[in-house]
């Protein structure tokens, strides 16, 4: 018991010394700019989802008096019950989920292989095709809105389907435009992830490809075998880059998918029936509308929060890359 | 007839291996390529068709064409008043956002990987403009009367475009300019500091994708690199540079590409705007058509240079 203590007391100042040490208190005054920093940005960047928030928790009369600021002076959950009801938020959100997830999976893959061939395609050919990749993210999606409607409203491929059928097919209200630009990589933003994925294959050192290619794999199987499980960390950002992407999307989901209860639809018309329907008075649109906004993102942070931790995870089991 | 053809057999046998490795690393392509050429190159056509036509609605759901040949870039380029000038400031706005993004969204992305208390959370937060910057976000935002009467009860205007002058007043320009200059600084240094200041709401909020895609790029280099330099005595300093630095260094392209293309297609852009607009005026399609397909050719030749400037300092480990 005394040996104890008399070692305690033997390392106390020796503890203090270290605490007061220049080292010591320059790495404390770096990890405290660090947090202040953060914390200031995380601020600037929290702060239109808390105006939000506040605004959620508004009755209709809070939202219209000028003297209530940020904190509602009668607090009520009504908005959320009626976004709930009235957005048919779970109808909405599994369907939102079911194709969000769909065209995730198929860019990440696609936009994965197309960026693989582009970093180990080398010839004057190759840098064209990249130039085309870059080229459908150049052009803002705004501009070929008309063409492209028609173009999925009218289906047809190199006139194919009028020789077989002897007519065009429409395939609006289905998910079959998001699948057909998935799957070619073409849907939005998907240039961006090709490139992204093309210049980190152009990162990775060929002797990896060549000590597989001497264990006998061919180039597929050392591309899905090997090079594959090291790109994950980069490909669980671009799922979630499309992922989100297509949860929040309006403008696809406009052209395509009219009819179809997803998230980015059902807010925006739910808002505009308590603006002119029955209930007009009642509620705040614009509380309404935050109030949907804010349920329909928290789900992606969420889902964003577990893929960094799968990001990690990923990088310790697959120990690359030299 | 089983004999084969020894013509043929030659010209096999004279692909070399690596020919033949290249030629395989086509199909890697196939789908984009289909996709390309079946279904958006004619989308593009169409587009462009409409830039040389007036496009007159009918009725419901139809309209037709008249040809105008090069009248709607005529107009666009010599007699709207607003068109020219805008391109020129979305250029500008460009080369000031580029730096500045760049070196934040590394910043924060280095910051980021670092082992520390509540890293998950910065993490989801600063994920966040991600989600922020597209789709139904920018549509709500446009009628969020929380924040605009918050704004107005400070004496501000709202709207992303007049962030800056709410800056004007933290950072007075002159006197600041003025401060700055006393420590040494050439004038046009401190204007720029004094800019990057008073955007800095933008920066962050453009920033997001960049600093994810910097995130992922470090997080996917081996700890064990950095362990055998620490063993060689680099310091934490050194180990960014010489480390950190060019592994990263060809995602730095994506970045600035995609910041440029970011920066003139995002629906805040004035022209983006003006061709909206255009868009939805009565039969003014055929020259919104125009417009975009002028300020396109802008923007590739923005990207072209700007990507042939960077090139040189890129690090690849694959050989060429």
């Amino acid at each position: 018991m005394k040996g104890i203590l008399k070692g305690q007391r033997e390392k106390k100042p020796s503890r203090l010394a270290e605490a007061f040490s220049k080292n010591r208190i320059r790495r404390t005054l770096g990890q405290i700019f660090i947090y202040v920093l953060l914390i200031e940005i995380a601020f600037v960047i929290l702060f239109p989802l808390l105006s939000k928030f506040s605004a959620s928790l508004m009755s209709s009369s809070d939202m219209y008096d000028r003297t209530v600021i940020f904190i509602p002076r009668n607090p009520t959950l009504e908005n959320y019950k009626v976004v709930w009801e009235e957005a048919f938020f779970l109808i909405a959100t599994k369907n939102t989920l079911l194709i969000s997830l769909l065209a995730a999976v198929l860019q990440t893959l696609i936009c994965a292989m197309t960026g693989y061939g582009l970093a180990k395609v080398k010839s004057k050919l190759g840098n064209l095709v990249l130039l085309f990749v870059v080229l459908t993210i150049l052009i803002p999606p705004q501009i070929i809105l008309v063409p492209m409607f028609l173009k999925f409203r009218f289906f047809d491929i190199a006139g194919i389907i009028k020789a077989i059928s002897g007519g065009t097919i429409t395939l609006m209200n289905s998910v079959w435009p998001i699948v057909i630009l998935s799957v070619t990589g073409l849907a939005f933003k998907n240039g961006l992830y090709i490139f992204i994925m093309r210049q980190f294959y152009k990162g990775i050192p060929e002797e990896i490809e060549e000590a597989a290619s001497i264990d006998g794999y061919g180039i597929f199987p050392t591309y899905f075998k090997v090079v594959l499980p090291m790109s994950v960390p980069m490909m669980i950002t671009i799922f979630m880059f499309s992922f989100s992407w297509q949860w929040t999307d309006t403008f696809y989901s406009g052209m395509f998918f009219s009819e179809l209860k997803v998230l980015s639809n059902t807010i925006f018309t739910m808002t505009s029936a308590f603006h002119s329907g029955n209930f007009a008075g009642n509620y705040s649109t614009s509380s309404l509308l935050q109030t949907g906004v804010l349920m329909a993102i928290i789900p992606l942070v969420i889902i964003y929060i577990f893929a960094q931790r799968k990001i990690i995870g990923g990088i310790e089991r697959s120990g690359l890359v030299g | 007839m089983k004999k084969a053809n020894p013509v043929f057999v030659r010209r096999r046998l004279s692909l070399s291996f690596r020919q033949k490795k290249q030629l395989t690393y086509w199909a890697f392509l196939i789908p984009f390529l289909l996709g390309f050429f079946l279904i958006m190159l004619g989308i593009y056509i169409n587009s462009l068709q409409y830039s040389f036509n007036d496009v007159i609605i009918d009725g419901a759901d139809g309209f037709h064409l008249e040809w105008l040949g090069w009248e709607n870039y005529n107009y666009a380029l010599n007699k709207d008043p607003n068109f020219v000038t805008n391109i020129q400031s979305s250029i500008v706005t460009m080369l000031t956002n580029i730096p500045l993004v760049i070196l934040y969204s590394l910043m924060i992305a280095v910051i980021l990987n670092r082992e520390m208390k509540g890293r998950t959370f910065f993490r989801a937060v600063f994920f966040i403009p991600v989600i922020l910057a597209t789709g139904f976000m920018t549509k709500a935002d446009l009628n969020n009367m929380v924040s605009d009467q918050m704004w107005n009860n400070m004496g501000v205007a709202t709207s992303a475009a007049t962030d800056t002058e709410m800056a004007n007043g933290l950072f007075n320009s002159v006197e600041m300019q003025n401060y700055l200059t006393s420590f040494g600084l050439s004038p046009e240094i401190s204007q720029y500091i004094l800019t990057a200041a008073q955007n800095i709401y933008d920066i962050v909020n453009i920033s997001g994708v960049q600093m994810v895609i910097f995130l992922a790029g470090i997080q996917s280099i081996s700890p064990a690199i950095y362990e055998s330099a620490s063993i060689d005595g680099a310091t934490a300093w050194e180990s960014f540079w010489l480390i950190t630095f060019p592994m990263i260094s060809p995602l730095i392209i994506v970045n600035v590409v995609y910041t440029v293309i970011d920066s003139f297609t995002s629906s805040n852009n004035i022209i983006m705007q003006q061709i909206q607009e255009q868009t939805y005026q009565s039969n003014g399609m055929g020259l919104a058509s125009a417009m975009a397909w002028f300020y396109f050719l802008v923007v590739a030749v923005c990207v072209i240079i700007i990507t042939l400037i960077i090139r040189g300092y890129v690090y690849y480990q694959q050989r060429d």
